[in-house]
């Protein structure tokens, strides 16, 4: 399998990096000599020099026999052109493109298969800003993964103090707590853990949590934590996230949006309705006290600046926010934000980067999330008739370490599963699965 | 400026003007009155003559275009030269002697004002009272945009003598070319007026004077062929319909198209046809409600009847009157002088600062106001959800500082001719704003022929620069016009 990435900024860099490790053919463009030289000495690529939508580069990257060609690069227009030539010169099956501008991705005629043929578009600012979206709704949750169009979630929690689960074995919550649910990863103090029923929880943990959409809100109650959604929202930074925020939710929450530059400001203003467009700095603590800080429920920043991003919400933390969430684009920061106390750290290109991922695997894997810093994978999987493990009682089954069935998902029924079920063709399930594991994990789906 | 084009331009604007003398020729001849059949081919042909002259003299500018600079004279002049030649059948016939009184009645209706200085319009004869209701149906669509739509070889300068006439806050140009634009108006327009003649005369009017209602009906002028005006029927349903003719003249005529295409949800969304249909029913209420508890009226429909009649009448700048407001108690009187002050949709034939400046000025006020509270917030103004440039804002502003500025500089000077407060304020409004009626002697059941000749031709610049709505007349008085 030959792939081709044009743009090797992070989100190409970080995909061709898990595709090499994975041992497929990978071969990189970019206009930037310097950047294809310092990745060619750490990963085993093929690379070019050369703008993207350059059909010679292409040629010479051998599009002709290419299976999948991914359009990253920060111009739009670039993309398009690419996935364009992919189409009409050398007929490369797979076409995965970022496209940021939304007149471009809202455009389902200049993408359908007549027109440019992408198979799949990516704008990783829309993805971010659904990612705060979906935790805008769960107040308590510090991530939230979606599956089965949004019926199952997994929740990351940060047990807080005097939490009622602290102390308890899974076991124990399992058996008092009435509602279905699975604890699938711990992550205490940057070890990952994949929990037996044996396990406790501590203040300070992690925990991923499986559970139905439906009862998020009894699961909110048995935690202590509160149901009610978060209202009052100010964000830093007036870039595409925040409109794309903004606009979604402008109607049901109280949103104040804080953007240094005033042009910026006066289109926001402009787009939107009912948010109130504040010019002026994030970091200003006397901008953020006189718009009542203190009583905001969220405080998000989606600048460009990580380092401004990170400030800002600490500062917010500091005047009274009880919830900040921070984009960061710079990976290296994602764990060190965490470090500090924010409570959502959101990495668009991460972000991109996993869903390209998630696409490319597609087929037998129908999803994948990494946890941590690729500690642990949840995997989504749709059974096969020859897979090993179907057909008979799960205790039968010897699993890999550290791997566990989250969540069984047949037709339109979802199971918990326990030791008696038995698994069929066609199922759906979800796996929480330590790093080491995988590779004997995907051996065992075979 | 190359005023050659100018003159050469109006020269072809009396020509097509002309014609329109041929329409009372008609109703002379189908009422054999053969003195008014020689006196308006008489003024025909002296405008012919003029706009020919006019067209001659100048005949070597033909194709030259019109660019924004001239536009402004062109339109200016046009209009104080058709005012001109409209009031020479009143003075020509000698039903007005004097020929202030008779440039007045003309200029009056050509504005689509409506304010007389007949104390007898029923002794008038059928054709001059045909001409005086046709001079506000052509005023209210716009000579220059009647000669614009017949006019094919207009250039970019069409569209510089449209802004210029019809000189609105927006210009909405509803076809991409100004032929067809002014083409499109003008059909409509015609359609209107025969819906509104057509429903007067099934109420129960006569066929001529269902025509020349529905003429100043639709234009919002208000010159009625009765002294009692629209009471003289004393029927509510003709009522009615002028109530709804008046609102339709007071409706942007955009909307028309909208109706066409069946855009129905799309007329009611637009904020400025919100505001002035909920404007004339809280001020209409307001004023029955008083009509009841002072006892003016025995029933509450009566107290409607004639309050709503009178409210929309004056609020969309008609001044067709059914009832003597003079008589009603001060609240009533108060609201009805407010009346005066508002006109009704950009884009209709109303005169006045129009609905949507007040919206627009409400809309900055709140801002302000808001900007207060977050004194850090760029908050963009919006109408019917799409944004507002900060220089219309400020025009806006610059507009009402004018207009303003022209009522107590003309109240001023009427004052000093000899009139009492009220009138001389009501007066000024009423012309600058093309209601018609006004307060004190000026009111419903009078005239304006006891004011001095000096009143009346401040009256008769008010209309004009009413009209077209101060800038393009007042551009004309600023010394760096005129330089090279």
């Amino acid at each position: 399998m030959r792939t081709i990435i044009i743009g090797a900024g992070e989100v190409g860099y970080q995909v061709a990096k898990y595709l090499a490790i994975e041992g497929v053919e990978v071969v990189l463009i970019d206009k930037d000599g310097n950047k294809l030289k310092k990745i060619a000495e750490e990963l085993d690529v093929g690379v070019i020099e050369a703008e993207g939508g350059d059909p010679n580069a292409l040629k010479k990257a051998g599009a002709d026999n290419a299976d999948l060609l991914l359009a990253v690069t920060n111009s739009d227009e670039t993309n398009m052109i690419a996935c364009l030539l992919a189409k009409s010169m050398f007929n490369v099956k797979k076409k995965i493109a970022r496209i940021r501008n939304p007149d471009y991705y809202f455009n389902k005629i200049l993408l359908s298969k007549e027109n440019l043929d992408i198979d799949s578009v990516i704008n990783p600012e829309l993805e971010a800003a659904n990612a705060i979206i979906r935790l805008l709704e769960i107040p308590f949750a510090s991530e939230v993964l979606e599956f089965e169009r949004g019926k199952v979630l997994i929740i990351a929690y940060k047990i807080p103090e005097n939490s009622y689960l602290i102390g308890k074995k899974l076991k124990e919550l399992r058996s008092s707590i009435k509602k279905d649910f699975i604890i699938g990863i711990i992550v205490r103090d940057e070890e990952v853990i994949i929990p037996r029923g044996e396990d406790y929880i501590k203040q300070g943990d992690l925990i991923y949590l499986l559970v139905k959409k439906e009862d998020i809100n009894e699961i909110a109650k048995i935690f202590g934590e509160a149901e009610k959604i978060d209202k009052k929202i100010m964000i830093v930074g007036g870039g595409r996230i925040a409109f794309y925020i903004a606009s979604n939710i402008e109607e049901k929450a109280e949103i104040k949006i804080i953007e240094k530059n005033s042009e910026k400001c006066r289109i926001l203003s402009e787009k939107l309705n009912n948010s109130l467009v504040l010019c002026g700095d994030g970091t200003d603590k006397n901008l953020l006290l006189q718009e009542n800080i203190q009583d905001m429920d969220v405080f998000i920043a989606t600048s460009h600046s990580d380092e401004l991003n990170i400030m800002s919400c600490l500062l917010a933390k500091k005047l009274g926010v009880r919830r900040t969430i921070a984009i960061v684009n710079k990976s290296e920061y994602v764990s060190l934000a965490h470090h500090l106390g924010i409570q959502s750290v959101i990495n668009p290109r991460l972000l991109t980067a996993s869903m390209i991922l998630r696409y490319i695997r597609k087929g037998q894997i129908l999803s994948l999330s990494a946890i941590g810093e690729h500690e642990a994978e949840i995997m989504e999987v749709e059974l096969e008739p020859i897979s090993y493990i179907i057909n008979k009682p799960l205790e039968k089954i010897k699993f890999p370490k550290n791997t566990i069935i989250g969540i069984i998902i047949r037709g339109k029924k979802i199971i918990l599963p326990s030791g008696k079920d038995i698994l069929y063709e066609k199922d759906r399930v979800i796996f929480f699965t330590h790093k080491d594991s995988i590779k004997s994990l995907e051996k065992l789906l075979k | 400026m190359r005023l050659g084009s100018v003159f050469h331009f109006i020269g072809v604007i009396l020509i097509i003007f002309s014609f329109f003398f041929l329409l009372p020729i008609i109703i002379a001849l189908i009422y054999h009155s053969f003195a008014d059949i020689y006196l308006f081919l008489k003024v025909m042909s002296v405008s012919l003559f003029t706009g020919c002259i006019f067209y001659f003299l100048t005949y070597k500018y033909r194709g030259t275009d019109i660019g924004h600079r001239e536009a402004f004279i062109t339109v200016t002049l046009s209009w104080i030269i058709i005012a001109f030649l409209g009031s020479l059948p009143y003075y020509f016939s000698k039903v007005l002697p004097s020929f202030t009184d008779a440039y007045f009645e003309s200029i009056s209706g050509f504005t689509t004002t409506g304010s007389s200085v007949f104390t007898d319009v029923e002794h008038l004869s059928k054709p001059i009272l045909f001409w005086r209701a046709l001079t506000q149906w052509i005023g209210g669509g716009g000579i220059i945009v009647f000669a614009l739509a017949i006019l094919p070889w207009m250039g970019s300068g069409g569209m510089q003598l449209f802004k210029a006439e019809v000189a609105d806050i927006s210009v909405d140009k509803l076809k991409p070319r100004i032929i067809d634009t002014a083409k499109s108006l003008w059909k409509l327009y015609l359609g209107i007026t025969a819906f509104i003649i057509f429903m007067l005369h099934i109420s129960g009017m006569n066929l001529f004077d269902a025509i020349c209602h529905s003429f100043t009906i639709i234009a919002t002028g208000g010159f009625s062929t009765k002294n009692a005006s629209i009471g003289y029927y004393q029927n509510p349903f003709i009522e009615m319909i002028v109530i709804i003719g008046m609102i339709m003249g007071g409706t942007n005529f955009s909307l028309y198209f909208s109706l066409l295409k069946r855009e129905i949800k799309k007329i009611w969304k637009r904020e400025e046809f919100r505001f002035y249909i909920i404007n004339l029913l809280v001020l209409s209420l307001l004023v029955t409600i008083n009509l009841i508890l002072t006892n003016s009226f025995s029933s509450f429909f009566q107290a409607l009847r004639y309050g709503a009649f009178q409210v929309i009448s004056l609020a969309t700048t008609t001044g067709l009157t059914t009832y003597d407001y003079l008589k009603w108690s001060p609240f009533a009187q108060t609201i009805i002088l407010l009346c005066l002050f508002l006109g009704a949709m950009a884009g209709s034939t109303s005169g006045g600062p129009k609905i949507i400046r007040i919206l627009m000025m409400i809309k900055h006020i709140y801002r302000e106001l808001y900007k207060l509270i977050h004194p850090r917030a760029i908050k963009v103004i919006k109408l019917d959800g799409k944004p507002v440039d900060d220089d219309i804002l400020s025009s806006i502003w610059g507009f009402m500082f004018i207009y303003f500025i022209t009522i107590a500089i003309a109240t001023v000077i009427m004052s000093a001719t000899g009139l009492d407060f009220l009138t001389a304020l009501s007066t000024v409004v009423t012309c600058l704003n093309g209601v018609g009626p006004a307060f004190g002697k000026a009111g419903p059941t009078g005239n304006f022929a006891f004011i001095s000749p000096i009143g009346k031709w401040v009256l008769i610049f008010c209309m004009l620069i009413g009209r077209l709505e101060y800038y393009t007349v007042l551009v004309l008085l600023v010394p760096f016009y005129w330089k090279k």
